[in-house]
């Protein structure tokens, strides 16, 4: 979600919203989702003093009412984990929050329904079958949910994987928000963390693709309605289904044929046997697959990158498919187990035994993987790869739990599927490593030393091209010239020619690794990609002590690997150790592949990508992760304009976090600690120059060269300079300190554009009545600029009109003229000042 | 203001009215106005099938000039990621492109090599830094080449023609302009373009450290370009017909939209780039 999104998100909130009526007005409700965290702030400052600052404050508090228990006790402590591990993030964007979490039964046998808690801000959680309050905050408003479908209007969604998310005002309460996350079905709360929440005021996701959003219609804040403006997503609209039993095979019809379709179900059909034989499944119920053309054309209508991807919850199958290519099993046996076996929050025990049916993946065995990361010492522990998280995109790095397939593999083999089965059933409930003494009669860990001893210790060439020979051998005279010449040809990029000389060289001496190399290389060029992995494997093996040559080999090896979709052969061979032994290029080559791997080539589609995971990070506090993907895209695109915006906001996020923590800390704690508020304030300061680069760039009139040179940032002016540098805060100790926050975190918003979080601060400053009369000009001076940004321009001209009568600074008054300028004639002449003291 | 790309069958006689008599693949024809004030296009570049950068373009202004005459302002930036390469570093490149619409105008640019690995708030280093620009005079031949900052200035003669067009080979909203020259452009007939081209290609490749300017010495000469058919092509999973055009001498395969505007290039070294959907 871009901050040109969030701008339009917060002035089409605010233009909807009543006028303000003074300096020390209570803001009104309005949306977006991410102004419920603004409104319990703005709860915090009208609190009595006593409890909201120093060492006897109390919590803001903010309710939470989840759905009850169903009947599989496995499923609902997955939801209660996922529920508290989300309210636990949540309530860091407040540090002086908390929530009070009760299940819906519990609130109606305790007698808490109606009571002064559920007045609060309010977040309501779950399915309508599980939570009838679900039902209760979607009248007055156009949505609807039961346990088939999601309706926006005049628009039906139906699906198990559907979450809506919206925001509206508190029935039950006095000025106060109600966050409601809702599903139709329980499973599709497990996503809950990778959803990205915040800009708009409504949000339906499927799986974590946003199929729809939009903003609400204010006006009547008892009956909602949806206001112009609603974004809607490609959701498999106008795709065909054939049904092939039990697969049912979805495709755009512009993009496949039905009959190919019809081929592709059957061939799922025939592969049946397979996950019947090995995991013994019922697949009566069937699974879905949707057919992409392309990783952009997946992205588009699914958010998630890679070639394949499961919604687990949705029971379907995701992939990058042309007739003819391999497909794997292991998708539909992750979703068939899932089914069958049962929900689990084990997934690399999952994944791993979904790799079963195939027995390999990318044409190799799962032993040969195994061996590979043996010799190389990076096989982990099952114990550790069983509870893994993150294994539902296989192509995002899942290479280790390759082993823990192979291992699984032999233990299947040892005690039958059975005993696989129920550890498997009964590691779900309990500590698995128990379960699975008790359901194998041996520890896991002595299980594990048992099957690596019987590991191979060599993996053949052809597979694996894991061994170096270590003879070296001199080219003979005349292959020596050909390869020469090949060279040259090479380099020069003749590539017919360079092929013909490197062929010849060969011809004359077979054990040429250099020839290979080149020869895969060219291969590779020409998009060739078994026949550069064939010269590579070559070159491998005659590479002897030439660091050079085998890290070539493994970086083409690699990136042929990754041409073809098989990723985690290409991680294997593009993090091999000979591949930082080796000279510099190949060393970068790879590490630049690997950060690519599995993502589009199409800059604009990676972007995208990469943005909604940063904000979907910075949700969960993972700071770093998110500046790591925002740094991303720009290091491919510095001009990229949203991103300086969204790595301002991170920055900005994690000071006002530190800040707020600092803070806190010191009120409750006095003297005990010597941390001060301000030594964070070098992250505001990054902040403030990214998203000043962001403006800059979107004026047009500079380019990344400016910005990275230091032309402009360093001396240059401003976007909005008019608002003044350098400026005095009053003391610390006046009004609690908290003015200094609010003014850090205000300017902070106010470089970012983000006119409402900006004005959300300002006036909690003004609330503070803080005697400084220059300083309360800056900040009217400041509210009434971010209100004209607004169009809000009966509340600007009250606060720019009072900032002129008070400010004795002779330049913040030629300021303040020039903006009450251009207020709109008649606006300004109807408004009386002082209308609403 | 970009041509539009339809083709006739080699030997037959285009029919009277094109727009209604034939069908759509049997002409090249210019369309006026294809480019709409802030319009713009991006490309990704690939080198060696690995996301190197991209490329974008966007018109900026199009004003009538005295005389009638109309010009077209483009504003054209280039990225690359050099670890693509196996190199450290970035290249920024950033130019303005005016077009007379009758003929070219002059091309102002400007070109950065960044030296660091990746993006950083604090980025101040530079490997060089120049200001550049071109101006040519067809009909005279000559050409001016002024360096800001440097306040050099190189001064020439080419020969040249009317038709002559300034041609950076790097930048795409120059190959723009040359199709919008055409009228009609036939499948399977070759047509000489006589071009400036400014600077030299830049040479990319894994042993070629791109640790400097490309030198400035412009060079008049005939590039042969010939629409060799029309094919469908495959834009990030989008199937669209394109005509393939080979232009030599320099190696380079364009793939022309319909619309005229250039959907994929391919420049025979390990360069290639896509437009964005």
């Amino acid at each position: 979600m871009s901050v040109r999104q969030w701008i339009v998100a917060a002035s089409v909130a605010l233009a909807l919203m009543p006028s303000a009526a003074g300096a020390t007005e209570r803001a009104s409700l309005g949306g977006p989702i991410s102004d419920f965290w603004n409104q319990v702030k703005r709860d915090w400052a009208d609190s009595i003093p006593g409890l909201r600052s120093g060492s006897q404050q109390t919590y803001q508090w903010i309710s939470l009412v989840y759905g009850s228990p169903g009947e599989d006790s496995v499923l609902d402590n997955m939801l209660a984990h996922e529920m508290r591990t989300w309210s636990s993030m949540m309530q860091r964007k407040w540090v002086r929050s908390m929530f009070w979490k009760k299940p819906y039964d519990r609130l109606q046998r305790e007698s808490f329904y109606g009571s002064r808690a559920l007045r609060k801000n309010l977040v309501v959680m779950g399915t309508p079958a599980s939570n009838p309050l679900i039902v209760e905050m979607t009248e007055g408003t156009p949505f609807v949910v039961d346990d088939q479908l999601v309706r926006i209007g005049q628009r039906e969604y139906r699906g198990t994987s559907l979450v809506l998310a919206f925001i509206r005002p508190n029935p039950m309460g006095d000025g106060s928000y109600v966050l409601v996350l809702a599903a139709p079905h329980r499973q599709a709360l497990l996503g809950l963390l990778a959803l990205p929440l915040g800009p708009t005021d409504y949000v339906l996701f499927r799986g974590g693709h946003v199929v729809e959003s939009g903003f609400l219609d204010w006006s009547q804040p008892d009956q909602l309605t949806l206001s112009s403006g609603r974004e809607i997503n490609p959701d498999h609209q106008a795709w065909h289904e054939v049904d092939t039993p039990p697969v049912r095979v979805h495709f755009h019809p512009a993009e496949f044929r039905a009959v190919q379709a019809e081929a592709f179900g059957k061939d799922r059909r025939a592969g049946l046997q397979k996950l019947r034989d090995f995991l013994g499944l019922d697949l009566t119920d069937g699974w879905d697959e949707y057919l992409y053309p392309s990783l952009d054309v997946k992205m588009l209508h699914t958010s998630s990158p890679g070639s394949t991807s499961v919604d687990l919850a949705a029971g379907a199958v995701h992939r990058v498919w042309q007739p003819g290519d391999a497909v794997a099993s292991w998708p539909a046996a992750m979703v068939m187990l899932w089914r069958a076996w049962g929900a689990t929050d084990l997934q690399g025990l999952l994944y791993g035994l979904s790799l079963l049916p195939d027995g390999e993946l990318e044409g190799q065995s799962l032993q040969a993987w195994a061996a590979r990361l043996a010799a190389r010492g990076e096989l982990a522990r099952a114990e550790q790869l069983i509870p893994r998280q993150g294994f539902q995109e296989p192509d995002g790095g899942s290479l280790q739990i390759l082993g823990l397939g192979a291992f699984l593999q032999h233990v299947l083999d040892e005690r039958g599927l059975e005993a696989m089965e129920l550890f498997y059933r009964q590691a779900r409930t309990g500590s698995f490593r128990r379960k699975f003494r008790e359901v194998m009669g041996t520890s896991l860990s002595r299980a594990e030393a048992d099957w690596r001893k019987a590991l191979p210790g060599q993996v053949g060439p052809s597979a694996m091209a894991g061994d170096h020979r270590t003879t070296e051998q001199l080219p003979s005279g005349i292959a020596a010239d050909r390869l020469q010449q090949g060279e040259a040809m090479f380099l020069a990029r003749q590539d017919t020619e360079a092929r013909r000389w490197l062929q010849r060289a060969l011809e004359a001496d077979p054990d040429l690794g250099q020839a290979h190399l080149l020869l895969a290389r060219l291969a590779f060029r020409a998009g060739n990609d078994m026949e550069a992995q064939e010269h590579a494997r070559q070159a491998l093996l005659l590479a002897g002590n030439d660091p050079a040559l085998a890290a070539w080999a493994r970086v083409t090896l690699g990136r042929a690997h990754a041409a073809r979709g098989e990723l985690q052969a290409a991680r294997l061979e593009l993090t091999d150790p000979a591949v930082p032994a080796g000279p510099d290029e190949p060393r970068i080559l790879a590490d630049y592949w690997l950060e690519s791997l599995g993502i589009s080539p199409s800059r604009a589609a990676a972007a995208r990508y990469l943005s909604q995971q940063a904000e979907i990070d910075l949700q969960s506090y993972r700071w770093e992760d998110a500046e790591k993907r925002v740094l991303r895209i720009l290091t491919a695109d510095p001009g990229n304009v949203d991103a300086h915006h969204q790595l301002a906001r991170i920055r900005l996020h994690k000071y006002q976090y530190w800040y707020d923590f600092a803070a806190l800390y010191n009120e409750l704690f006095p003297g005990t600690t010597r941390s001060d508020p301000d030594q964070y304030f070098y992250l505001a300061q990054s902040s403030r120059r990214e998203s000043r680069k962001g403006a800059l760039l979107a004026s047009g009139e500079y380019t990344p060269m400016d910005l990275d040179l230091g032309e402009i940032l360093a001396s240059g002016p401003g976007p909005r300079q008019s608002a003044g540098s350098g400026v005095f805060l009053p003391r610390a100790g006046i009004g609690g300190g908290q003015h200094r926050q609010h003014f850090r975190r205000a300017e902070g918003y106010f470089l970012a554009g983000d006119w409402k979080q900006a004005a959300s601060n300002l006036k909690a400053i003004l609330a503070m009545g803080i005697p400084v009369s220059n300083f309360r000009a800056l900040v009217l001076f400041r509210l009434g600029f971010c209100e004209q940004q607004m169009e809000r321009w009966d509340d600007a001209g009250l606060h720019l009109i009072e900032a002129n009568r008070i400010v004795r600074d002779r330049g913040m008054k030629a300021e303040i003229l020039r903006l009450l300028q251009h207020q709109p004639a008649k606006k300004a002449a109807a408004e009386p000042p002082g209308r609403k003291r | 203001m970009v041509s539009a790309v339809l083709a006739f069958p080699a030997g037959s006689a285009p029919p009277q009215n094109p727009l209604q008599a034939a069908p759509p693949e049997l002409f090249v024809e210019v369309l006026e106005d294809a480019w709409a004030v802030g319009d713009e296009k991006t490309y990704t570049l690939m080198f060696d099938r690995a996301p190197l950068g991209s490329q974008a373009m966007r018109l900026v202004s199009l004003r009538r000039l005295p005389g009638g005459e109309r010009e077209a302002v483009f504003q054209q930036r280039i990225s690359l990621d050099l670890r693509a390469l196996g190199q450290e570093g970035s290249l920024e490149h950033s130019g303005t492109i005016r077009y007379r619409l009758s003929g070219p105008g002059p091309y102002h640019y400007r070109e950065g090599l960044l030296t660091e690995n990746r993006y950083d708030t604090y980025r101040k280093g530079k490997n060089y830094h120049r200001n550049l620009s071109v101006e040519l005079e067809p009909a005279a031949g000559t050409y001016q080449i002024t360096e800001h900052g440097t306040g050099e200035t190189t001064r020439g003669t080419l020969p040249g023609t009317t038709e002559t067009l300034l041609l950076d080979l790097l930048l795409l909203g120059h190959w723009e302009r040359v199709f919008e020259a055409r009228a009609r452009w036939p499948v399977g007939e070759t047509l000489p373009q006589p071009v400036v081209l400014p600077t030299s290609m830049p040479r990319l490749d894994f042993h070629l450290a791109l640790d400097g300017p490309r030198p400035v010495a412009p060079q008049a000469t005939t590039l042969q370009i010939v629409v060799e058919a029309k094919e469908e092509i495959d834009l990030f999973g989008a199937r669209l017909q394109a005509f393939r055009c080979r232009v030599e001498p320099t190696g380079l395969t364009l793939w022309i939209s319909p619309h005229g505007g250039v959907l994929r290039f391919d420049d025979g070294r390990g360069l290639t780039g896509a437009l964005e959907p």
